[in-house]
């Protein structure tokens, strides 16, 4: 007898408005999750380095992502999302990474910002190229905020590289480790 | 109909589906009418409200195959009363429409896509109800009701939906217990509970989301349990059981809290005293001058 599998039981009713839901969710979801994590690990970068140089520099990108972290926040309960499960565990993780990192040296931290938000802007864009696939015009709302936070973190990204990141010592094993770690994350959070 | 469902797409089934219904349609009302009426029925809707509520047009034959299965099963739920959830029920309906029995096979999961249709056209049902009545609450603020009183009418309006069927009720959640249908059960009770809190006004994001959706679950479940045994008038007994769940989790949510205020004050004297024996002894030196 044809037994289907659980997806397709899942997937019974499955049809292009449900499929777009789905993709939405999930791309809210793991944004949400992202930049609650970069907000904690610039808390932790804070902590450290508050006082230092580049006490003023991190502030200035702590306020950015506390702004998208609002933003999703918002967008979590308007479009019907589900928030990760791993909430409590992101808020810990993103803190000791970046804490960790800071004690490393002001060069390190630069090195995890670098790291987090090449992946983050990856990320973005191809978030933004499934959104427009499915309809520009549809999703216009969301295409426009990912839009300009892929944007924010670009700057980030450029801000790292430009305040010594790559003298770090072990810059290449650093970048990787933290890279992979994201990368991680991103994909559990895109699922749970 | 039958060469443009060739000439679109993924083989024999859907060529099955077309023909299952241009037969029907040729016996009841004709060539012409009946390609009329297949015309309008494939113009789409646009509803542009909420992003929730957003269906946008579908695939042309994805969207016939759902909406015959969406007939079947609906016109199958007069036969659960004597048929139970079962491939006959479903058979039972599919004949009642002018198809053939054998239209039981599209569900090979057999009684329990009943269930799941029924289930998710009342989690429909409640969903609208309790938009309507928001939205009464929003232009009327007497009828303005506390959250608890809230989710309390939701949760017996919802069970309400289920009286219909109250006698193979048992059979229905017994399919749901099974490990193979309890994904969709979990996503049918997810549902059901994500609607209620959010028409509560519920907008959280964090892990309150799942812990307040967690006990929702297991107080609605608790109380559909206790209805299939309630013989008392009119399932008093059950809402007398809903309203005492629902102020034990107020209690328990009062009692957390109380609690942890409780031990935020003790972690200041506890640290004050720590402070102390260090002082004594010589080694708090951040605070020597």
């Amino acid at each position: 007898m044809y037994r289907p599998s659980i997806i397709h039981g899942l997937r019974l009713y499955s049809t292009k408005s449900t499929r777009k839901r789905e993709l939405i969710d999930r791309i809210i979801r793991v944004d949400h999750a992202g930049e609650l994590g970069a907000d904690r690990i610039y808390a932790g970068q804070m902590a450290v380095l508050g006082k230092s140089s580049v006490g003023s520099v991190i502030q200035h990108m702590w306020d950015q992502e506390k702004e998208h972290k609002a933003k999703f926040e918002e967008l979590i309960p308007k479009y019907r999302v589900r928030p990760t499960v791993l909430v409590p565990i992101w808020n810990v993780a993103g803190y000791v990474l970046g804490a960790g990192t800071a004690l490393m040296g002001k060069e390190a931290a630069m090195a995890c910002t670098v790291a987090v938000e090449s992946v983050i802007i990856d990320h973005y864009n191809s978030q933004l190229r499934e959104l427009i696939s499915l309809g520009k015009e549809e999703n216009k709302e969301l295409v426009e905020i990912i839009k300009k936070f892929r944007d924010d973190e670009m700057d980030h990204h450029d801000t790292g590289l430009k305040h010594d990141a790559e003298l770090t010592p072990a810059y290449n094993a650093l970048t990787l480790v933290i890279k992979t770690g994201c990368k991680a994350a991103v994909w559990l959070s895109e699922r749970i | 109909y039958t060469c443009k469902a060739a000439m679109n797409s993924a083989g024999l089934n859907n060529l099955f589906l077309g023909f299952l219904q241009v037969s029907q349609r040729i016996r009841v009302g004709g060539v012409s009418a009946s390609s009329a009426a297949w015309m309008n029925e494939q113009a789409a809707e646009d509803r542009h409200t909420l992003p929730e509520d957003d269906d946008s047009l579908d695939d042309a034959n994805k969207g016939t195959e759902e909406q015959l299965k969406h007939q079947i099963l609906e016109a199958a739920l007069p036969f659960v009363h004597s048929r139970g959830w079962s491939q006959d029920a479903i058979a039972q309906g599919a004949e009642s429409l002018g198809y053939s029995s054998m239209a039981h096979g599209m569900f090979p999961s057999g009684g329990v896509d009943l269930v799941n249709h029924f289930y998710a056209q009342c989690n429909t049902r409640l969903h609208e109800s309790l938009k309507t009545t928001v939205n009464e609450m929003e232009k009327n603020p007497q009828l303005k009701k506390g959250t608890t009183t809230f989710i309390a009418d939701a949760i017996e309006e919802r069970l309400r939906m289920n009286i219909e069927f109250i006698d193979s009720w048992a059979e229905a959640l017994a399919l749901h217990a099974s490990p193979r249908n309890a994904a969709m059960a979990l996503r049918n009770i997810g549902t059901l509970v994500d609607h209620i809190w959010y028409h509560a006004g519920d907008r959280s994001y964090d892990f309150g989301w799942y812990t307040k959706r967690g006990i929702l679950a297991a107080v609605y479940k608790s109380s559909e349990l206790c209805m299939l045994q309630d013989k008392s008038e009119d399932f008093q007994d059950t809402w007398t059981f809903l309203n005492r769940r629902l102020s034990d989790v107020h209690k328990i949510s009062k009692y957390s809290h109380d609690a942890s205020s409780y031990t935020k004050d003790f972690s200041q004297v506890a640290k004050a005293g720590i402070f102390t024996v260090l002082n004594i002894m010589g080694m708090n030196s951040k605070s020597r001058s």
